[in-house]
């Protein structure tokens, strides 16, 4: 039996092309995005850093897909998997979060388009039935 | 076999093999995955939109510059000033030289070493008390960024103490945290040195095909 | 500038050379001293003095023309036969005497000092428990400002710490060797980051200046010892300790810059007094600064809760905001700091 942790993050790894990848892999955490989405600017609050809201994805990948990724596991170096609890801690972040308005890749030094990966997100959040209901 | 001979042979020898496998296999690991296919029409070039994407984000942009400064000019500063010591230092040009290349060109004179030293710390501790004192930088940072820091950190101040010349054990920790640096770089968030063009580059490409490069 | 400051270097080596040669060869001077002839010049000098000093002829002349060089021509050639300057005899003694064998205790001591302190009285709490609500204290780039004046302080601090007391701290455990090392190293690291203190300082200056200017308010506070000792003490923005500490850093700071520009740079002055002042006040300045630095960082972390907060997330708690710095606390709220104490 699949849980829905593995159907999302089956998808996840699914719609991490080689662009995806690219931009988990040259994210250096400099926290420039946030000061360009709106929904940090106005409440403050750090959870709405762009690049945060895709953590759970990006975990999938680093701890999945990523090269290395398989001799990080055996050195017990890998990120945590994902696990069901913080998927839904994540799902209004990655709902109502983000207006994709990709002023965050403006101002990113790698020209990271979080808000398409928020959308490839979202798939894996509708394939595992995690989306919010009145969508 | 002395301690320097040690890691200026056969450990940096096996530590910049590492480094070059290493970032090798990773690129190729990354690219190896492959573009999801976009069903749309172009409406512009992709491969046109990789150079933009990658020429574009060298620029602040006018909106954001202001609120990100200190940021912009400590990353300016460290990237452009490590640029200019690795390979521009007198020193690195003869390791280069003798070591690897066998071929030299003119290195910085001595005053602008170490002023592009000064300025190249400058940026690195401004980049890296950013990441401590803000809560947007405390979420997102982890180890490795940290290890990063302070490992080019190490590297570079280990490099300033070796400056007089006069002892081969500084000269020696110097190349040893080379070593280790070489060795870390591709399993790390370090290998950003790279990656960022494909990052760039496929979001420009990405956005290329749609007629408008962010 | 290279040369010159390895010269400089040699100068003094040779002084202090000569001087050790002139107090062997003075009592016998006394009674049958000729000069040597060739006594002027620097090289000859070390070997022919004290041999040809057993000569015959007594001339106290000699050996005072020997010592009469002009301490404020430094770089200019010497007249005929004079070779070295004495005043370098007083700095050695003040270097010797005294900042080396005591000045390096005063960070011991207010270390220990505020052991005793803080196992006595304990840290400072937030009286009425944190509130939960914040107040924003510091911008980001003032935070940056200070922890990059902070990193650049401590590194220059080490550095310099193993420079001035390497010698008598280092050298006697773990050799003489491995002190040349460490001191080697520790030269070239405190060169460099010397002049990035003084971006640093400006930097801070701009950031911390607002606010920092002493007020009458000021006076309770010292009247009432800071409240360290009990009692409430009000204040705005900044403390009067603080305050103290802001201007100790920048006119300390300015000192220490200066002083070692000309340490760094040997041919700004003509004087070799100037050099010997700009050691003595560097160390006195620097080591100064050290010692109540710890006391700084002690109030700012484990001393007094909720301090940290304003430099690493920029904001504070209320409740710290209404003990520490009530008026601030009104100004910036425009509520009284007296009502609703419920936490
Ligand atoms: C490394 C340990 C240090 C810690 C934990 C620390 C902590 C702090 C804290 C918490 C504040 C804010 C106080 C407030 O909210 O009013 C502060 C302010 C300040 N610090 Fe530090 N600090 C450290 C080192 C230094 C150093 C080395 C310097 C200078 C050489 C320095 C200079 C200042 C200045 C000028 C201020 C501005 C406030 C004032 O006017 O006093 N700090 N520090
Ligand atoms: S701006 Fe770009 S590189 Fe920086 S943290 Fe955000 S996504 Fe990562
Ligand atoms: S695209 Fe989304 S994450 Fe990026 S700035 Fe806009 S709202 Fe924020």
């Amino acid at each position: 039996m699949t849980s829905k942790t593995e159907l999302a993050v089956d998808k996840f790894l699914e719609q991490t092309d080689s662009e995806v990848a690219s931009f988990f892999e040259a994210c250096v955490h400099c926290g420039m995005c946030a000061e360009a989405c709106q929904f940090h600017l106005s409440t403050g609050d750090p959870k709405y850093t762009p690049i945060y809201k895709l953590r759970p994805m990006e975990r999938a990948y680093k701890r999945e897909k990523a090269p290395f990724s398989r001799l990080k596991k055996m050195l017990g170096l890998a990120p945590k998997p994902v696990t069901e609890k913080e998927l839904i801690e994540w799902a209004p972040l990655v709902y109502d979060g983000c207006n994709m308005c990709k002023r965050c890749t403006l101002v990113c030094p790698m020209g990271i388009d979080i808000a398409g990966t928020i959308r490839k997100m979202r798939a894996g959040y509708a394939a595992a039935g995690l989306a919010p209901e009145e969508l | 076999m002395s301690f320097l001979n040690l890691v200026e042979g056969p450990l940096f020898t096996f530590a910049a093999a590492v480094f070059v496998l290493g970032a090798l296999w990773r690129l190729i690991g990354i690219i190896r995955i492959g573009r999801a296919k976009d069903i749309s029409p172009p409406k512009a070039s992709a491969a046109a939109g990789f150079i933009k994407g990658n020429l574009r984000h060298f620029f602040p942009r006018g909106i954001f510059a202001k609120r990100t400064m200190v940021h912009i000019i400590g990353g300016y500063g460290f990237h452009l000033g490590l640029f200019m010591l690795v390979f521009f230092g007198v020193y690195h040009i003869d390791f280069l030289n003798e070591r690897i290349l066998g071929f030299s060109w003119p290195a910085l004179p001595r005053w602008a070493f170490l002023l592009t030293s000064a300025v190249a710390f400058s940026g690195l501790i401004t980049l890296w008390v950013r990441r401590i004192s803000d809560p947007v930088m405390q979420l997102i940072s982890d180890k490795d960024d940290h290890i990063g820091s302070w490992l080019t950190f190490l590297v570079m101040l280990s490099g300033c103490f070796a400056l007089e010349q006069a002892h081969d054990s500084l000269r020696g920790v110097h190349m040893l945290l080379v070593d280790i640096w070489l060795i870390y770089f591709p399993f790390s968030r370090l290998m950003h040195s790279f990656t960022f063009f494909l990052s760039r580059g496929q979001s420009g490409m990405t956005y290329g095909r749609k007629g408008k490069v962010r | 500038m290279h040369n010159q400051f390895y010269s400089l270097r040699n100068f003094l080596k040779l002084s202090v050379l000569m001087l050790m040669l002139a107090a062997f060869a003075a009592p016998v001077a006394a009674q049958s001293v000729r000069p040597p002839g060739n006594a002027v010049n620097l090289d000859d000098g070390i070997e022919d003095g004290p041999s040809n000093a057993l000569g015959d002829v007594s001339d106290t002349e000699f050996w005072d023309n020997f010592r009469g060089g002009n301490p404020s021509e430094l770089f200019a050639p010497a007249p005929e036969g004079q070779v070295m300057t004495t005043t370098g005899q007083q700095w050695r003694m003040i270097r010797e005497k005294f900042i080396r064998k005591y000045l390096g205790w005063a960070p011991v001591i207010v270390i220990g000092l505020l052991a005793v302190f803080y196992l006595v009285r304990g840290p400072m709490k937030i009286t009425a428990g944190r509130s939960g609500k914040t107040l924003p204290r510091f911008t980001l780039s003032a935070r940056v400002a200070h922890w990059f004046m902070a990193g650049v302080f401590i590194i220059l601090g080490l550095t310099g710490m193993i420079i001035l007391l390497g010698r008598v701290v280092i050298a006697p455990y773990l050799g003489l060797e491995a002190n040349s090392v460490l001191t080697s190293a520790a030269m070239q690291g405190h060169n460099l980051f010397g002049p990035i203190f003084i971006f640093a300082l400006i930097w801070l200056f701009i950031k911390f200046v607002r606010g920092n200017f002493f007020q009458w308010i000021d006076l309770k506070w010292i009247f009432k010892l800071g409240g360290f000792f009990g009692g409430h003490v009000s204040s705005r923005q900044f403390n009067f300790g603080e305050k103290t500490w802001f201007w100790m850093v920048i006119l300390g700071g300015i000192v220490i810059s200066v002083t070692g520009v000309i340490m760094l740079f040997p041919g700004l002055v003509e004087d070799v007094r100037w050099l010997q002042l700009s050691t003595i006040l560097h160390a006195l300045g620097a080591v100064a600064l050290i010692a109540v630095a710890f006391g700084h960082i002690y109030v700012g972390t484990i001393g007094m809760e909720g301090s940290i907060d304003s430099m690493l997330k920029g904001e504070v708690d209320e409740n710290w905001a209404k003990e520490h710095h009530d008026l601030w606390y009104e100004e910036v709220t425009g509520k009284s700091a007296k009502e609703e104490e419920t936490p």
